[in-house]
């Protein structure tokens, strides 16, 4: 028997497909293209980029700030949306879900600036630590201080994205899990926290992806051992003109997000969930 | 996106300019802060009411990428801008640029303050000894051995990241010993032993904004400002919180420029005639700080001392020599870069 093809979806989801393949697919290709050819035709740009020291400290350094920016938000964000998915309808989760939306409406800038002002040696929070007799520690232009930022920034992402995958879990699994015997902990654990591996695993992906790119927070609240590869790409582009080096570094960065997710998710997620 | 949204404006602007009846207008790049500030509040509504020509601002123009985007897709969105001498360099030999036709007659006698009718100079730009006055106000530091002098000013201090075009070499030079006749061709090893010494106490930054922040805020104590930044920051917060010396600002000046295929070109020529005569740059010269590159100007600005670069103190000014730098910017940058993500 022949398999029917549906051919209304198709045809209406067509050219909003057009367009985002077109606005993906054609911009990388020139991409790829400037980075072989611009000054010249060949591989000079990725030997450069390679062979640079600046270029793989900033590469090592954009991994680990984002890395542990998505730590930050798991370990923040996953309680909050369980409990913004278990109480949202008590007053302070409310508040908390309101707050979440404003912040991630707020421009990264006014944020970054905002962490300047909180962590700097006039700030509030160094005049907490030496009131207190610890000294006026310098949280500023360090690893520590562009982590703050960028979890600051990532954290209403990841937790409006989990709560959207975690209401739809069903909780009467559990409950039923308990009507079974298994007490609440475990209930938990061996019922919720698989069906919620998906949301966790895909939460913590886009905000990794999303942080790969941060330019500001690092400009701001980093030091020059805190230098990203978005600030280099930046650099060749604002200060040198240097398109070929740039479009390199840009494609280099998204191959290696691309390689780097496809392994987590293939090591995190259960086979069924991979592509969805 | 931004400069998306600046594009479509100016695309739209030049398809109704084929019936303009009115002064016509012209599309100014931006530079950002109180620069733009200063403009807006000087030598533009001056030039309007003049004229009756309108003047619109586009995007940011400090931004060689933006200059090759718009030549390479003839997408031309300015028609006149300022940009610094090092991005003035790149876009003249790139053959970006249009002539000005404007006189240099009167302009200060200082290094490159004109180059063959492509640009001229929008004021004398220094980097100098900047300081937090509430901190050290009793003896001040002067030079750039007192930057580099940890013990007598201890405390974190600033310098600009970009060590071609903002003389960070220079200083660490200066500050070892070195005599400015003897600066240039730079030793580049010497330069980096000696930002060795401070390394754990530098604050680096990238733009105006951070500077002015990190003095402002008491981040860094000392370091290397931009003497039109600083006085404005001093005319925000009175004369104590902030000072600066200028005996051994390093300046060099920022250009006024046309580019290739702007759609205004002679409505640009007009703009620049106009804001370069001596009293529009002493206002505008008062407004940033920066000393204007006009003699006469200097006629119209009450206290002229406070200027990093006057007519009679030329020579006490270190000149950031653009003829090196155009041959080693690349390879320097590199290094500097390496020697920065290396600890």
């Amino acid at each position: 028997m022949r398999r029917r093809v549906d051919w209304l979806p198709l045809l209406a989801g067509l050219p909003g497909c057009a367009v985002l393949l077109g606005l993906f697919l054609l911009p990388v290709g020139f991409l790829i293209a400037r980075s072989v050819t611009d000054p010249k035709l060949g591989l000079s740009n990725y030997h450069t980029i390679i062979t640079s020291p600046a270029y793989g400290h900033a590469a090592w350094t954009t991994l680990w700030l984002s890395g542990a920016a998505v730590l930050g938000c798991v370990l923040l964000g996953t309680p909050v949306a369980y409990a913004l998915v278990r109480a949202g309808d008590h007053p302070v989760m409310r508040v908390v879900m309101a707050v979440l939306i404003l912040s991630f409406l707020t421009s990264s800038l006014v944020r970054a600036y905002a962490w300047f002002l909180m962590l700097g040696t006039q700030g509030p929070v160094v005049a907490v630590t030496n009131a207190l007799g610890l000294g006026k520690p310098q949280l500023l232009f360090n690893s520590f201080a562009v982590i703050v930022g960028m979890v600051h920034y990532l954290l209403p992402i990841y937790t409006l994205m989990l709560y959207g995958s975690l209401r739809s879990i069903r909780y009467e699994l559990v409950t039923a899990a308990e009507g079974l015997g298994a007490k609440h902990a475990y209930a938990l654990r061996t019922v919720f926290l698989p069906l919620a591996r998906p949301g966790l695993v895909n939460g913590g992906s886009l905000v990794f992806v999303i942080a790969l790119g941060f330019f500001v927070t690092p400009a701001l609240l980093g030091g020059a051992q805190q230098t990203m590869l978005s600030q280099l790409i930046a650099q060749a582009v604002q200060q040198f003109g240097d398109f070929g080096a740039a479009a390199a570094t840009g494609f280099l960065l998204l191959v290696a997000s691309l390689a780097l997710l496809a392994a987590v998710r293939r090591v995190l997620l259960p086979k069924s969930a991979r592509y969805g | 996106m931004l400069a998306a949204v600046v594009l479509l404006g100016a695309c739209g602007g030049s398809g109704s300019s084929g019936g303009s009846g009115g002064g016509g207008s012209i599309v100014l790049g931006a530079n950002g802060g109180s620069y733009d500030q200063c403009q807006q509040s000087t030598f533009i509504p001056a030039f309007k009411k003049a004229t009756g020509m309108d003047v619109k601002y586009g995007s940011f123009a400090y931004d060689l990428g933006a200059w090759k985007a718009q030549q390479e897709s003839g997408a031309v969105e300015w028609d006149v801008a300022v940009v610094d001498a090092s991005e003035f360099d790149a876009l003249r030999r790139a053959g970006w640029l249009e002539p000005l036709g404007v006189s240099t007659k009167g302009m200060l006698d200082f290094p490159g303050v004109s180059v063959d009718n492509y640009g001229i100079a929008s004021e004398i730009f220094s980097q100098v000894v900047t300081y937090r006055a509430d901190k050290f106000g009793g003896d001040p530091p002067k030079t750039w051995a007192d930057v580099f002098n940890t013990k007598k000013y201890p405390g974190k201090r600033m310098f600009h990241r970009n060590a071609a075009d903002m003389g960070t070499l220079e200083m660490a030079l200066l500050a070892d010993g070195v005599a400015p006749k003897d600066l240039y061709p730079l030793d580049v090893n010497r330069a980096l032993r000696k930002l060795d010494s401070i390394k754990n106490d530098i604050i680096w930054y990238d733009n105006g904004t951070k500077m002015v922040a990190l003095i402002q805020q008491g981040e860094a104590v000392i370091g290397a400002g931009w003497d039109g930044r600083i006085k404005d920051l001093q005319a925000q917060t009175g004369g104590n919180v902030v000072g600066m010396s200028p005996e051994q600002a390093i300046a060099r000046p920022d250009y006024w420029v046309i580019p290739k295929g702007a759609k205004n070109p002679e409505g640009a020529r007009k703009f620049l005639r106009f804001i370069t005569q001596p009293k529009q740059q002493a206002a505008f010269a008062k407004c940033t700080g920066y000393p204007p590159p006009w003699v006469a100007a200097f006629d119209h600005l009450p206290n002229k001392s406070s200027y990093a670069v006057t007519p009679d103190k030329l020579h006490n000014v270190i000149v950031w020599n653009s003829n090196y730098w155009k041959a080693n910017r690349d390879a320097v940058t590199q290094r500097f870069n390496a020697w920065l993500g290396g600890s």
